[in-house]
């Protein structure tokens, strides 16, 4: 069993995990009934409750953690991925519906990893960062999910080198003095 | 509740660095890792100049150091608190958006900052005026 499941939960992209994982974490209430499943070669992500792998499921109301967000079936700003013949918004600011959201585009993480950490992994970022709601607009979720993944990788990596740097720096200054 | 302990190590993590920016000279601040390995200015060069010279209360010194992060400070200041925000509570709803065109143009935008800064006839847009 090869861990190659995704789960997009509050606007969030887990994994990969496998999919006794998976069940694991749905049945402690951390992954509710309306998340968003995908795993390699599906074509889009779907709800947990379509995936013929985890159908069915005895409890549809998400889990009771303490302070999760109310299970309501899209709150705004959950993270909906939906082919571009039901998002026609897909792509723009404003859509208010929560029905047409896309992958994190890691935009302005990677804008501010650019100007705050002196480091040009930044600048790999925004043009990652740039493609995944176009890719995600025209259905491309697979390609979406990857710019996504992409930025997500250079914005951890300028954001961590940054950190490394200037504790190596001050360590430097500390051991001289 | 870990929520608390991140907020605390957070807000102390930045006094330290207000204070640091405060008290600290230019020579002992970390320098861009970047210009000083390859002399080349990126988008960033100049930002702890200009929060150096924004903690002293002089505006004009900081545009001329880094004036796009500067001007960008509240839009990021914004953007990081609404995501810390959204995690701590965890209302995914208050993350914030994609940003969507706009968002790619700024992001562009920064980037060709970056270029125009190494580029002869554009000193001005280095950190101090070239």
């Amino acid at each position: 069993m090869s861990n190659d499941w995704y789960y997009a939960t509050g606007g969030v992209q887990q994994g990969p995990i496998g999919i006794d994982e998976l069940k694991a974490r749905h049945a402690a209430g951390q992954i509710p009934a309306n998340a968003l499943i995908w795993r390699e070669g599906m074509d889009n992500w779907i709800p947990w409750n379509q995936v013929p792998e985890l159908a069915p499921t005895p409890e549809i109301v998400a889990g009771g953690e303490p302070g999760s967000p109310a299970p309501t079936a899209n709150p705004v700003g959950d993270q909906i991925y939906a082919p571009p013949a039901t998002s026609p918004h897909a792509g723009t600011m404003g859509r208010a519906g929560g029905h047409t959201m896309n992958p994190p585009n890691y935009l302005w993480q990677s804008i501010v990893c650019t100007l705050l950490c002196c480091l040009p992994f930044g600048v790999a970022g925004i043009v990652y960062a740039a493609k995944v709601d176009g890719l995600a607009a025209t259905g491309k979720a697979a390609e979406a999910l990857e710019a996504s993944n992409k930025a997500k990788f250079w914005c951890k990596l300028s954001f961590g080198t940054s950190i490394v740097a200037t504790v190596l720096y001050f360590i430097l200054i500390i051991a001289v003095a | 509740m870990a929520v608390r302990k991140w907020l605390v190590i957070g807000l102390a993590l930045s006094a330290a660095g207000m204070a640091i920016l405060v008290r600290g000279n230019f020579r002992g601040l970390p320098p861009c890792p970047l210009h000083s390995t390859t002399g080349l200015y990126c988008p960033g060069c100049g930002v702890t100049r200009a929060g150096r010279a924004l903690m002293h209360g002089d505006l004009g010194t900081a545009l001329q150091m880094n004036a796009v992060a500067i001007l960008l400070m509240p839009l990021m200041a914004f953007v990081m608190i609404r995501e810390i925000a959204a995690w701590g509570w965890q209302r995914p709803e208050w993350r914030p958006g994609t940003g969507g065109r706009w968002g790619i143009r700024l992001g562009f935008a920064v980037i060709i900052y970056g270029i125009l800064r190494n580029l002869p006839g554009f000193e001005f847009l280095r950190p101090g005026g070239g």
